[in-house]
Parts: C-alpha cells; structure tokens; sequence
C-alpha cells in the first residue's frame, strides 16, 4: 500500500545539516523504495542525492519540511524524524 | 563577502594527476598550505584530517568530491579547486571517478557560514554540465568565470 507523510522537523544539532548528515540520509533512503523529498526556504531537495540536500543550506534552527511517498513512506519517515531530534548523532 | 570572492588564481589547480585519492589530497593540501599563511607550516596534519574526514564517508559523488575539514588555530576560510581530466576513484557514493575537487579548510566556529559554503558549492556541483564543463576550461580565470556563471543560475 502506498502511502504519503508529510512532517516538519527541526534542525536541532548546532553544526546544521552538513556533508556528514546529508550523507547519512542519503544512505536512509536510498536503501528503500520511498520517494522523499526535503523542503527549505522555497528550495527542495531529492533525499537520494546529497549535493541536493546539501544545497537546502539547512542552518541550525531551520524548519525542514519532510516528504515520503511509496509503501514504507511511514517506517522511513519515523528513522529521518529521529535523526533530526538526535541531532544528527553528534556531539556538539 | 561573495562566496566566488574565495577563488583566486591561486585557488585553482587545472592539472591533477595524481593516481589515486592520497596523491590528489596531497596536491589539494600543498595548494591549501600555499593559499594561506596559517597553514603553511602544518601541511602534514592538513593531509591527516583531509584523510581521516574521507576516511569516515566519502565526499565524493556525480564527479565531484568537497573534502572539508575544521581545524583549530585557523581564523579563515581556505578554498582551492582542482581538476583531474582522466578522474580518480575517491570511494565516491555513486561508485563512479571523481573530476572536480573543492578542498575546504574551516576555523572551528562557524557552523552557519559553513553551511552557506556547503550549499553554494553544491549548488554548483549540481549543475548538470558542471563537471563537462570543468574538465573543459584552459586557463584558471575560465574556471573561476565558471564558477561564478554557475553560482548564479542556482537555485
């Protein structure tokens, strides 16, 4: 079953979202077949390419729309959420 | 101040052949360490960081690798380019040779202004005659010019 989700999170960890994140979401959804797109100050980016999320300019602080569709849009949207309120699992 | 503003003359390598991603990281640091005073007598640890930070994920992808690192002690920003005609494997996500390098050395403050870096070179490197396009250039200041074309029409 195909499914939608739609959800704001918030870039928590003080570095923003940099090379290391980008990189690490890219993996996430790249591994399953949901189409997730990434929304920023009117720019928006393909979850598979991390020039393309790298390029959101997503500073800390910034409100980043999250879009998944496909059939685990729900499962893979939940690991993104938990990765931004994680702070991108690093240190300050 | 522009981004663009960050390439000189001196920021630009049009000849990379190095064979491998050390050789290539070597001639990216040599140039670094050319480009700013702070880092002229600390070329050894500026390869070590540049390895270790491609060590832990590659930075390499669509033909472009963006090897960056902070280092304490440096108060400016550093930024060189290089080209390598025949590409390089740089363990690069998409598995395929990387072209163009943009070598990124940081103070330790400056999360924001980094990230505002990040996204105008991947703006950049986006662009899907980018890395064409580089490979193309004969002189520095056509590179430079290039940059700067491309910095425009990005989004």
């Amino acid at each position: 079953m195909t499914s939608s989700v739609t959800q704001t999170v918030t870039v928590v960890s003080p570095h923003g979202l940099h090379a290391r994140p980008s990189h690490a979401i890219v993996a996430m959804v790249s591994r399953v077949d949901v189409k997730v797109t990434l929304q920023f100050d009117g720019r928006e980016a393909d979850g598979r390419s991390i020039l393309s999320v790298m390029s959101l300019g997503a500073v800390h602080g910034a409100e980043v729309v999250l879009k998944g569709e496909g059939a685990h849009a729900e499962e893979v949207m939940q690991r993104l959420v938990d990765f931004f309120e994680a702070g991108f699992e690093e240190n300050a | 101040m522009a981004y663009s503003e960050l390439f000189t003359k001196d920021s630009v390598l049009l000849d990379l052949d190095g064979g491998d991603s050390t050789a290539v990281l070597g001639a990216l640091t040599d140039a670094l360490c050319a480009k700013n005073p702070e880092l002229k007598d600390r070329r050894d640890e500026v390869l070590q960081t540049l390895m270790e930070r491609e060590s832990r994920g590659s930075t390499g992808t669509d033909g472009v690798g963006l090897p960056h690192v902070k280092m304490a002690g440096v108060t400016q920003v550093t930024v060189v380019v290089g080209v390598h005609q025949a590409g390089v494997e740089f363990n690069a996500l998409d598995g395929e040779k990387v072209h163009v390098f943009f070598s990124v050395i940081r103070p330790e403050e400056g999360a924001d202004e980094h990230i505002g870096l990040l996204r105008w070179l991947a703006g950049i490197a986006q662009h899907e005659d980018f890395v064409s396009f580089s490979c193309q250039a004969t002189s520095k200041e056509e590179l430079i010019a290039l940059l700067s074309e491309l910095a425009s029409t990005s989004a």
